[in-house]
């Protein structure tokens, strides 16, 4: 049975033109790039120590 | 061999010598990626959106920059109606690679070009994240009106639809909320969430096929109204044959093609039956009763007019007796009155012939009476008042004698004359002849 009160906190509001802005800016999606230059970063950083 | 990273060559170890990053590792996640925009791709082109959705969100976690993944999904939210979300796929993805060779430019071009467009979907926005509001918060019935209205003017918002479902599912009304998610499974065939509903609903998954399957008809531009369930409930009636309303299983059964065009006849000719059938029903009878209604008034105001005609009628009638009878007493009376006169004429002469006329003897005696003394003028009268009674040689003589007596011998000589010429045989002849001889 579906509860209405747990569904409804699934909705997420819509996005709007004053807030595209903040939400391109906060797109840091990570992908397998930045991982691997996250990695290679902190393994150079143990090198140098 | 140059690094896909950074562009710098690859050495011999299979590392970029700039950025270091193994060509191996990049090549593979780069090949993912595509691996997964083309899923996406194919969800997509048959509306499996929330697929494709998330068929791109990793193709994206793989490369951020695959352009193409980056478009589909702003074009696969903006076909869901969210369009500012799809606008910031298209920036993201404008910036990573501008230029008019990215597609990107041309949606934000065609999305800035319109700015009552843009409005709109802001508002769109806005008035959804109200509803939801209205709904967290319990007051439903402001959701209803605020997701009706938005989804009147926005048919492709998915995710009004889905809140609509679950608002109507709450308030024990499955019939509309599987109408919501018919919409939705018509713009997104594999909504998880419509599904979920549908399924929440008693539905099984042949029945969820079949729901999906006449989804198809619904025509996805046109506004949302509640005459959708019957329209399309109206189709599905006339597109079944008998056996398969006999049998309910059978209606969902596997995919075919349906051939439109030919049911267009049936469709046209139902329409005009229905037509004819509610002209006739309902505007007809409504037609004559106003029709005999308007004759009966008709009636009613020329029965009074002629009942007033003929009130009139008898009234003149009656009048024209009374006169004739007023004529005819009139005539009667001026006949008897004529006779009258007739008889008290003739009355009046008998007595006149019968009665012995003394007056004109004595009227004659008191003037020879008053010549004898001398009085002349009495005289002249009373033989003036004889004659006119009657006339006589004895009035004549004496008026003759009076004017002599009174000097006035011309009017004497007139009566002497008149006395001899109307009575030549008289007595007194002899005495005026030497009169009038002289």
């Amino acid at each position: 049975m579906i509860n209405f009160d747990e569904e409804i906190r699934k909705f997420k509001p819509s996005l709007e033109i004053a807030q595209a802005e903040d939400a391109i800016y906060k797109n840091d999606v990570k992908d397998i790039t930045d991982v691997l230059e996250e990695m290679l970063q902190q393994l150079n950083d143990r090198q140098s120590q | 061999m140059e690094c896909l990273n950074c562009g710098a060559p690859v050495l011999e170890n299979g590392h970029c010598s700039n950025c270091g990053m193994s060509h191996r590792l990049l090549a593979k996640a780069y090949n993912t990626s595509s691996y997964y925009y083309n899923l996406g791709l194919d969800r997509a082109s048959v509306r499996d959106l929330t697929g494709a959705i998330d068929a791109l969100n990793l193709a994206l976690k793989y490369n951020k920059q695959n352009i193409n993944a980056r478009n589909l999904l702003g074009l696969i939210y903006y076909e869901m109606g969210e369009t500012i979300l799809g606008l910031t796929q298209w920036v993201m993805s404008s910036n990573y690679l501008p230029g008019d060779g990215n597609i990107a430019q041309y949606y934000i071009r065609q999305v800035q070009s319109d700015p009552v467009e843009l409005e709109e979907a802001n508002q769109l926005a806005k008035q959804f994240n109200q509803a939801l509001m209205h709904a967290r918060q319990g007051t439903k019935d402001l959701a209803f009106i605020q997701l009706k209205r938005i989804l009147s003017g926005y048919p492709h918002f998915v995710k009004g639809y889905l809140l609509l479902a679950l608002l109507y599912m709450d308030n024990g009304n499955p019939d509309k909320a599987k109408k919501a998610l018919k919409r939705v499974l018509r713009i997104d065939k594999n909504n998880t969430l419509a599904v979920k509903y549908l399924k929440e609903m008693g539905m099984t998954p042949r029945d969820i096929i079949g729901l999906k399957e006449s989804s198809t008809r619904i025509d996805v531009d046109s506004a949302y109204t509640d005459e959708d369930q019957l329209k399309s409930d109206i189709k599905t009636f006339f597109e079944n044959d008998i056996d398969d309303v006999e049998d309910p299983d059978s209606s969902v059964g596997s995919y075919e093609e349906i051939n439109h065009n030919k049911f267009n006849l049936l469709y046209v000719s139902v329409g005009l039956i229905l037509g004819i059938l509610s002209f006739w029903l309902l505007i007809l009878p409504t037609k004559l009763n106003s029709a005999n209604k308007e004759n009966r008034d008709l009636q009613l105001t020329y029965s009074d007019e002629i009942s007033q005609k003929n009130v009139t009628i008898s009234d003149l009638e009656s009048q024209l007796s009374t006169l004739q009878k007023q004529a005819a007493d009139k005539e009667a009376e001026e006949k008897e009155a004529a006779d009258q006169k007739q008889d008290s004429k003739e009355a009046f002469q008998v007595i006149k012939d019968n009665i012995p006329n003394t007056a004109y003897e004595t009227l004659c005696t008191e003037a020879q009476k008053a010549i004898t003394e001398e009085d002349f003028e009495k005289a002249i009268n009373m033989c003036n008042v004889a004659l006119q009674l009657q006339e006589g040689e004895d009035a004549y003589y004496y008026l003759g004698k009076a004017y002599l007596g009174n000097q006035d011998e011309e009017k004497a000589k007139a009566a002497f004359v008149k006395l001899k010429d109307s009575y030549p045989e008289s007595s007194h002849i002899e005495e005026i002849s030497d009169y009038l001889s002289e």
